[in-house]
């Protein structure tokens, strides 16, 4: 159309075009018809060949142009990589080649543990025998009340668990030998994703190996490129690695700031969503009691969020499931919220459950689809199958201990637990001055972080991890070396209460992570688990131990004494 | 009839017969082969025998009818059906969990054969496994049990030196520790995970493989896909055969840095790509990279090949990188004393940097390791994510561990585990051997556990793989996207449970089904055959002479001149 729009200036040379015109015109087409015609024979051919047809159209131009798009486009994906690397490329003679080989010395694999690390390795607690309430320690004289295990029911060491369990080793043997689609998938793991989907009445479940794998595979196999996910900003590592896999497009909400998640959303609405066509697939992703910080987001607003705005929900429940709601469903249940609404829940199986592994539950067709589609699921092999049993017993001993109001006597003695340790540090005026209790009540870890003015006053850091920080420096940077200075100091504070509670008796923790590994703002915690098991006594103990503890070490704290630290845990 | 899974009890069984049933007695000493060290030499390049062209023709054709005919379904049935289609389709404004066209092969092509695949079983996957029945319904869109199973020969499981087992030392082992210890695991290694049983595996690991330490993790894909962003980041450069497990691209991916691929075990083309990359060094800046680590399997899992180690530590030598091997299937199963690749070799493990390895497989157990230098494993205990966040091994399955580990090196019952090593290595032989002689096609290695036997077109597999299973043997059969488009196939995992005559029983009815099939169509040049003609014995004849045969390479074509 543009052609005659510029023909109309001059007569003559109107004529001319237009023979040409009408030449080109029937030359293509005749040749068209006959290539048409050979494509026709070839199977699926009649496809092509309509399509070819309906954009013909008898306009030559328009073919021609198609034609060399076509051309264009093949060059450009069978040549594109090529040339942009032999751009870049620098041409050596053979000789010059060896030579640069036998100058290149790459960097050591690893660096070695400096001195000032190496108190990290030694203070791995090796528990001799069973891991339980008390514990024995290797190196270590007499038993120890064990505030650091994520075993919050104390399945594990539970004799009804061990017989079941037993059982299945006598009939199954240890390993599964297979990946679940090979062979692999025993009756015992379906019993159990049938037990969970009946506990949390959902659709469906499915097993993974290693709790830690979990996000990493189920989010990758729903998010593709072009894809959306919100995400909690204090998310774990094994979150922020599920979204480096899975290609979408990432935005961050601040920590359990519901209306921030709002703003996002109404934002990405009016400029992006409404214009969308097919819909892209869209998560919003938290966690039920977060890993970094023992405390939850207010779920009713998330559902009426990802309703409002055709969001799916993602929910880490590993530390709340068998810990929160009346009879141990989590955070939905806690809520008076069924578990259906929340898309996606995965969960380690390694907490409450006291087993191994993980699983994932919500409705059938994302739990089968992720049967084909998730790589841990389908390039690893089945758990062992007595493992699987482990949590199918620890399912039922939970329904068992159900009264006729459907409140789980189990579940009811650790949350009491879980408030009563709350309560006793959170009343103490004295402690405040040095420590901030960032968990809630309902967690069964209590998190502990310095204040921020005496943190200020020791000149650490707002955050080790994330924007700005010295470890996102050196990541970019690609230093290799990633020991971080005040960050060393601030473990080793909490790593000398830790000695010193264990000197009277009491086994804690602190958080340990990877800094170089978290992409998201993060401070050292100091941590005490709950469980069960505790009576009011040993959770009194811990309390007055540690905060004694906790003062003391505090009391003599100084900018100069930190080095000296190092030393003295040791 | 029910559309749950049963539970299936099988206590009935008597105590011998389950002994059996889980690891066939030897019948005779002369069903034993000592795997010899080929002592630094390296294996001459495997022949890979082509299909006749009418097959290739034939396996694309069928491709072709399959994809059209979905399409054309897909398209009638979304306009005239859309109920049926319900996961495809956007719902009240939530896009479909996954798309039409990503799905497409998983709708038009697994599903049709999904009887095939995960069939579900129960007992100890060992000599004998017994699948749960199933009748598929609707285009296998569901199943229904009648609650009956059928106890199959077992050439699928991973469970090669037979540790597959609920009676006997590692069992003992494994109920004791479950006694004591409990059933799970106390949380992450590094918070309280850690027992002194933990502490034991990794030194009994480390002496095995010969190397300083080693470190434990809950599940080998896990191992994988953490390993590598504590060690690299994105100035270093990973080489990775292309052929390389999931696990290894998740866990290179994660690390940042750049990663080339090598055509598998070319190490012409590794060479290149080492040159290439050493001198140019990092895109843009051309500064030299910071580490190279190159990453390959021991024994790859879907073609029975094993990595070329005798050229890598050549090239590493020369050219100082990093060597990575992922022994998940080779350890246990290959070497004269079962310690994997480098023992098979006869190299010295210090010439590898990072030897990790799974538990699932030949150990009967769970989990993954890695074993390194003091210095490497002491950093990986600090900065390995799955040492932080994960969960720990538990402990009843570290006691298969240790007491397989231990009956594999002789401190634990002696002489068993010198028998399963020369069963396995005598049982894929005569296996690779007998179905070469038959006329089949098969890749890899003559001492390779893993034995692919090819099928080619797609229509096949399901055919095969039923026709075995009415046989009472259970396989496993693969296609795209696991292989390269036209060459589906059946893998056989030979384990050290099999007794020989189980061996004769499977080639019995290989042999008729690759009749019914017509899938021996080898023409002898990689193996199988004397003279250079296609070879397509009887299998009386087979039978009788594979036993002995098999005990000598001259036999194996592939590798007779060496
Ligand atoms: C080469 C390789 N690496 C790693 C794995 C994963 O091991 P696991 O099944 O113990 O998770 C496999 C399993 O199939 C494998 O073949």
């Amino acid at each position: 159309m543009n052609v005659t729009a510029t023909t109309i200036t001059t007569s003559t040379t109107t004529i001319a075009l237009q023979d040409i015109w009408n030449t080109t015109s029937d030359v293509v087409s005749r040749y068209l018809f006959i290539i048409l015609n050979y494509i026709e024979l070839i199977p699926g051919g009649s496809i092509l060949v309509r399509y070819i047809k309906s954009s013909h159209k008898n306009d030559p131009i328009r073919t021609l142009f198609e034609i060399a798009l076509f051309i264009f486009a093949i060059r450009y994906f069978t040549t594109a990589k090529y040339e942009r690397s032999k751009k870049d490329h620098i041409k050596l003679k053979n000789s010059e080649i060896d030579e640069l080989i036998d100058d290149w010395m790459p960097e050591p694999l690893v660096l070695d543990i400096s001195p000032k690390e190496q108190w990290q390795l030694n203070s791995i607690p090796i528990v001799k025998g069973p891991i339980d309430t008390k514990v024995n320690l290797v190196g270590e004289e007499g038993d120890f009340l064990n505030f650091a295990s994520s075993n919050f029911l104390n399945f594990g060491i539970n004799p009804i668990v061990k017989n079941e369990c037993k059982k299945i080793i006598h009939s199954n043997g240890v390993g599964a030998c297979g990946p679940p689609n090979f062979y692999g998938n025993q009756d015992i793991h379906i019993k159990l994703e049938n037990d969970l989907a009946k506990f949390f009445e959902v659709g469906g479940a499915v097993l993974y190996g290693q709790d830690f794998c979990t996000a990493g595979s189920v989010l990758p196999s729903f998010l593709k490129r072009g894809d959306f996910v919100i995400a909690d900003a204090s998310s774990n590592v094994a979150i922020q690695k599920a979204l480096q896999l899975s290609r979408c497009e990432i935005y961050w909400f601040n920590h359990n700031d519901l209306d921030h998640l709002e703003e996002i959303l109404i934002d990405l609405q009016k400029n992006i969503f409404k214009f969308e066509k097919p819909i892209s697939r869209k998560f919003i992703v938290t966690e039920g009691i977060f890993a970094n910080k023992g405390d939850s987001p207010y779920l009713p607003r998330l559902i009426e969020l990802k309703k409002k705005f055709k969001f799916r929900l993602f929910l880490d429940e590993s530390l709340s499931l068998g810990v929160l709601g009346k009879s141990g469903k989590g955070l939905a249940e806690h809520y008076n919220i069924k578990r259906s609404e929340i898309d996606v829940t995965i969960s380690s199986m390694a907490n409450s459950f006291s087993s191994s592994g993980a699983f994932c539950i919500g409705d059938k067709v994302m739990t089968y689809h992720q049967r084909i589609g998730s790589m841990a699921y389908c390039f690893s092999a089945s758990l062992p199958a007595y493992v699987a049993r482990a949590t199918s017993v620890a399912l039922r001993l939970l329904t068992d201990s159900q009264d006729s109001q459907g409140e789980s006597s189990i579940v009811k003695k650790l949350q009491s637990n879980n408030y009563q340790l709350f309560n006793l540090f959170n009343k103490d005026r004295k402690l405040s001055k040095y420590l901030k209790i960032i968990s809630n009540e309902i967690s069964p870890i209590l998190h502990f972080e310095i204040n921020s003015d005496l943190r200020k006053l020791l000149n650490f850091p707002i955050s080790y991890t994330g924007k700005g920080s010295e470890i996102e420096y050196k990541n970019k940077k690609g230093i290799s070396d990633k020991f971080v200075e005040s960050f060393n100091y601030e473990n080793l504070i909490f790593q000398k209460i830790i000695n010193l509670s264990k000197k009277q008796g009491i086994l804690i923790t602190r958080s340990i992570f990877t800094i170089e590994q978290e992409a998201l703002p993060l401070i050292p915690n100091l941590k005490i688990h709950s469980n069960v098991d505790f009576t009011k006594d040993e959770i009194e103990k811990v309390y007055k131990i540690v905060s004694k503890v906790i003062l003391d070490v505090f009391e003599n704290l100084t900018v100069e004494s930190l080095s000296l630290l190092t030393e003295e845990v040791i | 009839m029910s559309l749950v899974i049963p539970q299936i009890d099988l206590s009935g069984l008597s105590i011998e017969d389950k002994k059996q049933n889980e690891f066939g007695a030897l019948t005779s000493n002369e069903y034993r082969y000592k795997t010899i060290s080929r002592q630094g030499k390296p294996l001459p390049d495997p022949i890979e025998d082509e299909p006749p062209y009418h097959v290739l023709f034939i396996t694309y054709l069928n491709y072709l009818i399959l994809i059209i005919v979905g399409h054309i379904k897909d398209f009638t049935g979304i306009l005239f059906n859309p109920k049926n289609y319900q996961d495809l389709l956007e719902q009240n404004g939530l896009a479909p969990w996954y798309n039409k066209f990503e799905s497409f092969y998983i709708r038009r092509m697994k599903q049709k054969i999904d009887d095939c695949f995960a069939r579900p079983t129960c007992g100890v996957p060992g000599r004998l496994i017994t699948c749960i029945d199933r009748d598929a319904h609707d285009y296998n869109s569901y199943f229904s049990y009648p609650g009956t199973t059928s106890t199959c020969l077992n050439l699928s499981s991973y469970n090669y030196l037979g540790f597959a087992q609920s009676e006997g030392a590692c069992t003992q082992a494994a109920l004791e520790i479950l006694d004591y210890y409990g059933v799970g695991s106390g949380g992450p290694r590094n918070v309280i995970g850690t027992t002194d049983l933990h502490l034991k595996t990794e030194k009994t690991i480390a002496k095995f493989i010969g190397k300083d330490d080693s470190i434990l993790f809950s599940m080998g894909y896990a191992t994988n896909a953490s390993l590598f962003s504590s060690l690299l980041d994105k100035k270093s450069l990973v080489i990775s055969d292309e052929l390389n497990h999931a696990s290894i691209r998740t866990g290179v991916r994660l690390s940042g840095s750049t990663v080339k691929t090598f055509p598998h075990n070319n190490m012409i083309a590794l060479e290149k790509i080492l040159r290439e990359q050493i001198s140019q060094g990092q895109p843009r800046s051309h500064r030299p990279w910071k580490k190279i680590i190159v990453a390959v399997e021991g024994l790859y899992s879907m073609e029975g090949t094993m990595a070329n180690l005798p050229a890598l530590i050549e090239l590493r030598r020369k050219y100082k990188f990093n060597l990575f091997v992922d022994e998940a299937h080779s350890i246990g199963a290959i070497g004269p004393s079962g310690r994997g690749v480098c023992d098979y070799f006869g190299i010295d493990p210090s010439n590898v940097d990072l030897l990790m390895g799974t538990l699932t497989k030949s150990f009967g157990a769970a989990g993954g390791y890695i074993a390194g230098s003091q210095q490497i494993i002491n950093r990986l205990k600090l900065n390995i994510n799955s040492q932080n966040y994960a969960e720990s091994i538990p402990a009843p399955v570290l006691a298969q561990i240790i007491s397989s580990l231990n009956i594999i090196s002789g401190d634990l019952n002696p002489g068993e585990g010198s028998e399963r090593l020369e069963r396995i290595a005598f049982n894929s032989r005569y296996l690779r051997l007998g179905l070469q002689r038959l006329g089949f096609i098969v890749y890899g290695v003559d001492d390779s556990p893993v034995i692919p036997l090819l099928l080619f077109a797609p229509a096949k597999m399901p055919a095969f793989s039923r026709m075995l299973y009415q046989r009472k043997i259970a396989v496993v059969v693969v296609g795209y996207p696991a292989t390269p488009l036209t060459s589906s196939r059946v893998r056989l995992c030979v384990s050290a449970s099999l007794t020989k005559e189980d061996i004769d029983y499977l080639l019995r009815h290989l042999s008729e089904v690759g009749d019914k099939l017509f899938l021996k169509f080898s023409s002898g040049i990689a193996g199988g055959s004397l003279d250079g003609s296609p070879p397509r014995w009887n299998i009386e004849d087979v039978l009788k002479e594979t036993p002995k045969d098999c005990k000598e390479s001259k036999y194996f074509i592939a590798t007779a001149n060496n």
